[in-house]
């Protein structure tokens, strides 16, 4: 469930990453039946070999050599307190090194896996109501205190104590109680059968000392974040801020201790000055641009990996304006972008063309065969001379009331790549007949304007979790639904699919939704992004996948001397 | 980084010089003027850019907005003088255009530091007293007031729209030019011929207007020269931090910044609007130096 | 001397509020909310709930009364961002903006001085004029582009120097390491500075030259260096003092290019990003704290002047 990073050049990318992050939890709403099955069956079966799952992506076949230290590059200042909001993609990296969550999960085959971290199994009672979580012995915190049941309950009636201003509440919103049975086992009574739990709880929600932090202000707990303590396979050493964070290797670590000595989150806020880094060697990863990628491929000294993300890029339409309501229009608007070229020059090749919301990446659910919107600018204009829209005398589009068809594009400022994306729509449309205006507001604005549906077309991104669950966005009354968009033909299939407990029959209701998606258009599909690493050549044993999941497997990166 | 250097004359150093700007006056700058080499290269160079600049649209060979996805990065051609940018849009004619983007930016902000900093400073010098002492207060305050992060925040927070750019830079200069016009007012409001206009019935506005304004016009267009440079500078600025003029717009500053990510394979594209940036600014530095020169020339030969 | 100082004193925090009900005015009054608050996972009751906790809901005059009582208290808030006192964020990047500001500037006036003199000296030659046209190529360069050939060239393919930061990260301090990373973003603020400073010391060198006691100096067949230096140079440099009262505060609020291009850990780079998430808490510490600094620094630029000019006379 990884956030790519879609070309965050401008400074101050942590907001950016902030939003990735929370696009990718309000997306997170994983069909629980599904869930069931992997997560009883494979939560189960994986507990018994932990340290096969933790081992399971090794890069490297050489010897690993402990020691030295290793450095990526953060775009922002890190908050080493993961419970209050916003929870930014920097604070996330940098806590899954300090912090540990009961479970972890992995991506195996397009289904999404809980495996053990603090917990060592879990089960579930048979109405899915109550769950039941032990806890892997001999935990110790990073100042030498045991890490117990007492630690899990009092991290979680943090987060859903409603005077917190938590970050994650929503996903762990079915928790109604959590008792500490003894030390090591933990029940949760939910409001609701809620099978993707074990998930949820490995969804970054790291559980923290109670020891150290009850009685204290927990929105802004002083003393805590001068010296945060976690359970992690490295522990909190110093933070500069604006400069650098460091954490050092922890060895009483219960994986084992972690190969390097520590590792250095150095705040590059530039995207050019991150490029740079790598190149001068005074960094060790960083996630660049599908711009820096050309120079980059001829350095001896960098590893570049494109690692697939679950997401979709798209043109929001807003379906409350009557000329978008034409499905002919939005056909149209499609047939003159040549997603193909998008990917080809704008990504530099690091993703694919969607054809719809559901990712490839998830196997047997992605339906290829729908219909498409090649480059066609005749068709296009066809479509619009179908719709009424004909050219007028200054080469706009009129319909029979005289109305000129005028569209405003908006997108947020500082992405280079959703920019290049907006003005290749602008010139497109304009050759169509349309008359384009770009609006670029800036960050805040634009979500505003987004939540509000104050735009005609609206250049966006949703990261989303490895399920087919269409019901938020496309749903008509869902609250997620921001577009507008309503179809009665689509809406009760769209329940049946979330509730769907044969996975045959909801790969067979998947693959029709798609179909009709693609032809009725809700949103205008653009592409799938791949996150682009680049890595220092001495770099080792970073797992791969993207860089937020790998951080998790921190404890196994080493570096050649 | 910024090029302000128009001192004001120091309180009680100033020299009393009674300097009606007549036509032999003008003539004898005009002498001194031309006979600068640098900055007769530096005028005749930004006369072209101006020209260039008001027929922009029709100068330009291509349509610099037209985006041809697949023609990224191409090299010159015949049809494309100066080759491609990162979306396949001809370099040369968004050059052209933006030359339009980068001066307007720069003359429109000029012109509303000039006219704010004429009015506080000549209001101020003419009237005297309290009036003078708020003003230069409030001159002082704006100056104390760390600029560039106000510009930015401004911007920052209100967008980044041609209009906006341009008031905030104008808004946030006009300092020097107050204090300037302030003591060349100061300089000539005793002088006889003013006296003599007084006593012939001349009210304070047009005193102030036809009679002692005009003596401050030199100093006023050497400042207006370098506040032109120091604007066009400032837009570049905000385009590298993203808040400049907006896509799909052309200023130097946003092709600038925009080219900073292909420096390593397209080592051109960020190289033209860099150097016009560059040249465009120095002549309009060596114009004021040149200016200031030729309007004043005590300043080269002695100091304020 | 001290009723000077106390009536100056006053105007400066006249001043301040001024600044601060300014700021406070421009961004509340801007479109969007703080990004904390437009995070669109949380519920419309969440927000509200957020919103009140840091009360947004009260009036404006009331919300800046109650940080104004807090900044008097020295209580400058806590970022929604980092939930870390704003005191601290600033407290740890103000001084590296001072160093780096502070740095150029020095480095600025131990070239531009000798250049200006030498200028003065040779009035109107070549070399005075090449001077004059050299030093308006670095006024004339925008900032950025200049530091992103200057880390192409000494870092990435010479590699001698580091491209940004501050120190090399996991290596002890020392003061060696310190200076090599100050030397590129040093010398790109400096050169911005170099035309200005030549141009004052030439021109306060120019005036001081033709002055009485100068000519007596020469008459009584002193050394043209040690009339320049023993006579003239202190004087010539007293508008080069005012000068650098104005330039310091452009230096500090100027160097935020600088800093986003060499990822220096300054003000200026968290001003933005408070601005652009609408910290409202970090945007007001900010502006207040760098116009306190200027503020200070032209206070004493004041001082100095009247130290150096015993001719005038403060008050």
């Amino acid at each position: 469930m990884t956030a790519a990073l879609p070309g965050a050049r401008k400074g101050w990318t942590m907001r950016i990453e902030a939003f990735q992050e929370e696009l990718a939890r309000g997306g997170v709403q994983i069909s629980r039946r599904e869930l069931l099955m992997l997560a009883a069956a494979g939560g189960a079966a994986l507990a018994a070999s932990p340290l096969l799952t933790r081992s399971a992506g090794a890069q490297d076949a050489t010897t690993p050599t402990p020691g030295g230290i290793w450095r990526m590059a953060i775009a922002g200042t890190p908050t080493v307190y993961p419970v209050t909001a916003p929870a930014a993609l920097v604070d996330l990296l940098v806590n899954k090194t300090i912090y540990n969550n009961l479970t972890q999960y992995q991506l195996v085959d397009g289904g999404i896996q809980a495996v053990p971290d603090l917990a060592e199994s879990w089960e579930p009672n048979a109405d899915l109501t109550q769950w039941t979580f032990r806890l892997r012995p001999g935990v110790l915190w990073h100042d030498g205190t045991p890490l117990t049941a007492a630690d899990v309950k009092f991290t979680f009636e943090t987060l859903l104590n409603p005077e917190v201003n938590a970050a994650a509440r929503g996903v762990i919103s079915s928790i109604q109680t959590i008792d500490a049975v003894d030390d090591l086992t933990v029940l949760f009574t939910l409001s609701r059968a809620f099978a993707p739990l074990p998930v949820m709880l490995g969804y970054n929600q790291a559980i923290v000392p109670k020891h150290l932090l009850e009685g204290q202000d927990l929105n802004q707990p002083a003393a805590f974040l001068a010296a945060p303590v976690g359970s992690g396979p490295f522990k909190y050493k110093e933070l500069s801020a604006g400069n650098y964070l460091e954490v050092s290797r922890n060895d009483a670590y219960f994986g084992g201790p972690a190969l390097l000595d520590g590792i250095i989150f150095k705040t590059i806020t530039d995207g050019n000055a991150r490029a740079a880094q790598i190149r001068s060697g005074e960094i060790d990863l960083t996630v660049i641009d599908p711009s820096q990628v050309e120079s980059m491929q001829s350095d001896p000294n960098i590893v570049l990996r494109e690692m697939p993300q679950v997401n979709y890029y798209f043109v929001a339409v807003n379906h409350s304006i009557p000329r978008l309501q034409d499905r002919r229009v939005r056909q149209a608007l499609s047939h003159v972008l040549d997603k193909d070229a998008i990917v080809q020059s704008v990504l530099a090749g690091a993703g694919q063309v969607a054809t719809g919301p559901i990712h490839p990446f998830l196997g047997d659910y992605y339906n290829p065969n729908v219909q498409t919107y090649a480059y066609d600018p005749e068709a296009a204009a066809a479509l619009m001379t179908e719709a009424g829209w004909t050219k007028g005398e200054d080469g706009i589009l009129v319909n029979a009331a005289g109305e000129r068809f005028t569209l405003r594009i908006n997108g947020p400022q500082g992405y280079p790549v959703l920019e290049q994306v907006m003005v290749y729509a602008q010139s497109e449309f304009q050759q169509l007949g349309i008359e384009v205006t770009l609006e670029i507001p800036e960050w805040t604005v634009h979500l505003e304007q987004y939540n509000e549906l104050q735009y005609d077309l609206l250049v966006q991104w949703w990261v989303t979790p490895p399920d087919p669950d269409l019901y938020d966005h496309y749903y008509s009354t869902s609250s997620s639904n921001r577009w507008g968009y309503n179809n009665p033909e689509l809406d009760p299939m769209l329940v049946e699919a979330r509730s769907q407990s044969d996975r045959a029959a909801r790969v067979a209701l998947v693959h029709q939704l798609q179909e009709m998606v693609a032809i009725d258009l809700p949103v205008l599909y653009l592409y799938h992004v791949q996150e682009i690493q680049a890595v220092s050549a001495r770099t080792q044993g970073l797992v791969e996948m993207g860089y937020r999941d790998a951080l998790t497997w921190s404890e196994q990166i080493w570096v050649t001397q | 980084m910024t090029v302000t250097s128009i001192a004001p004359g120091q309180p009680g150093r100033t020299v009393a010089r009674v300097r009606p700007p007549a036509r032999s006056f003008w003539r004898t700058a005009w002498v001194r003027f031309s006979r600068n080499h640098v900055a007769m290269v530096s005028a005749l160079f930004l006369l072209m850019m101006f020209v260039v600049a008001a027929f922009a649209t029709s100068v330009a060979p291509q349509d610099p907005n037209r985006v041809m996805i697949l023609n990224q990065h191409l090299s010159p051609s015949g049809e494309h003088l100066l080759g491609t940018d990162e979306s396949g849009r001809d370099v040369f004619s968004r050059l052209i255009v933006g030359a339009r983007a980068s001066i307007a930016v720069g003359l429109t902000a000029m012109i509303i530091s000039i006219v704010i900093g004429s009015l506080v400073g000549s209001v101020a010098g003419f009237f005297g007293g309290f009036v003078d002492t708020i003003l230069m207060r409030i001159t002082d305050g704006m100056m104390a007031i760390p600029y560039f992060f106000l510009v930015l925040i401004v911007v920052a927070v209100f967008g980044s729209s041609f209009t906006n750019i341009v008031i905030v830079i104008g808004v946030t200069s006009w300092m020097v030019v107050a204090r300037i016009v302030r003591s060349d007012v100061l300089r000539f409001r005793a002088n006889e011929f003013v006296t003599a206009a007084r006593s012939i019935g001349a009210g304070d506005g047009r005193l102030l207007v036809r009679h002692i304004l005009p003596h401050a016009v030199p100093s006023i267009l050497v400042a207006a020269t370098l506040g032109v440079a120091n604007a066009i500078l400032l837009e570049s600025a905000l385009s590298f931090l993203g808040l400049g003029i907006q896509p799909p717009a052309a200023s130097w500053g946003n092709m600038l910044s925009n080219s900073q990510a292909y420096i390593w394979d397209n080592p051109l594209l960020p190289l033209y609007p860099g150097l016009l940036i560059l040249l465009t600014v120095l002549a309009f530095n060596f114009l004021g130096d040149a200016l200031r020169d030729a309007l004043d020339p005590q300043y080269r030969e002695g100091g304020h | 001397m001290v009723a000077y100082a106390i009536r100056r004193l006053i105007q400066a925090v006249v001043l301040l509020v001024i600044v601060s009900i300014v700021t406070f005015i421009l961004i509340h009054s801007a479109p969007g909310g703080p990004a904390i608050l437009a995070n669109p996972d949380l519920s419309r009751d969440q927000i509200a709930q957020a919103s009140a906790q840091l009360g947004l809901d009260d009036p404006l005059p009331v919300q800046y009364g109650r940080w104004a009582g807090n900044v008097l208290r020295g209580d400058f808030g806590v970022s929604y961002n980092t939930i870390e006192p704003v005191v601290d964020l600033i407290g740890a990047r103000l001084p590296n903006t001072l160093l780096l500001a502070g740095m150029a500037l020095l480095l600025g006036l131990v070239i531009a001085i000798p250049l200006g003199v030498v200028c003065a000296l040779r009035r109107n030659s070549w070399l005075d004029r090449a001077v004059a046209g050299l030093t308006f190529f670095g006024v004339s360069m925008p900032v950025f582009w200049l530091g992103i050939m200057l880390i192409i060239l000494f870092s990435v393919q010479l590699r001698v120097l580091p491209s940004g930061g501050m120190m090399s990260l996991g290596e002890p301090f020392s003061l060696w390491d310190r200076l090599r990373h100050l030397i590129l973003p040093v010398s790109v603020l400096a050169l911005g500075n170099l035309a200005e400073l030549t141009r004052y010391t030439r021109s306060g060198l120019v005036t001081v030259m033709s002055e009485d006691y100068v000519r007596t100096a020469r008459a009584k067949g002193l050394t043209q260096r040690s009339v320049v230096v023993g006579h003239a140079l202190r004087n010539a440099l007293i508008p080069v003092v005012t000068i650098i009262g104005v330039m310091l505060p452009r230096a500090v609020s100027g160097a935020a290019i600088t800093e986003a291009v060499f990822s220096w850990p300054g003000m200026g780079q968290l001003a933005i990003n408070a601005a652009t998430t609408r910290d409202y808490p970090v945007v007001l510490g900010t502006t207040l704290v760098v116009a306190a600094v200027v503020i200070f620094s032209s206070f004493i630029t004041d001082l100095a002047y009247g130290y150096l000019d015993p001719r005038i006379r403060l008050g």
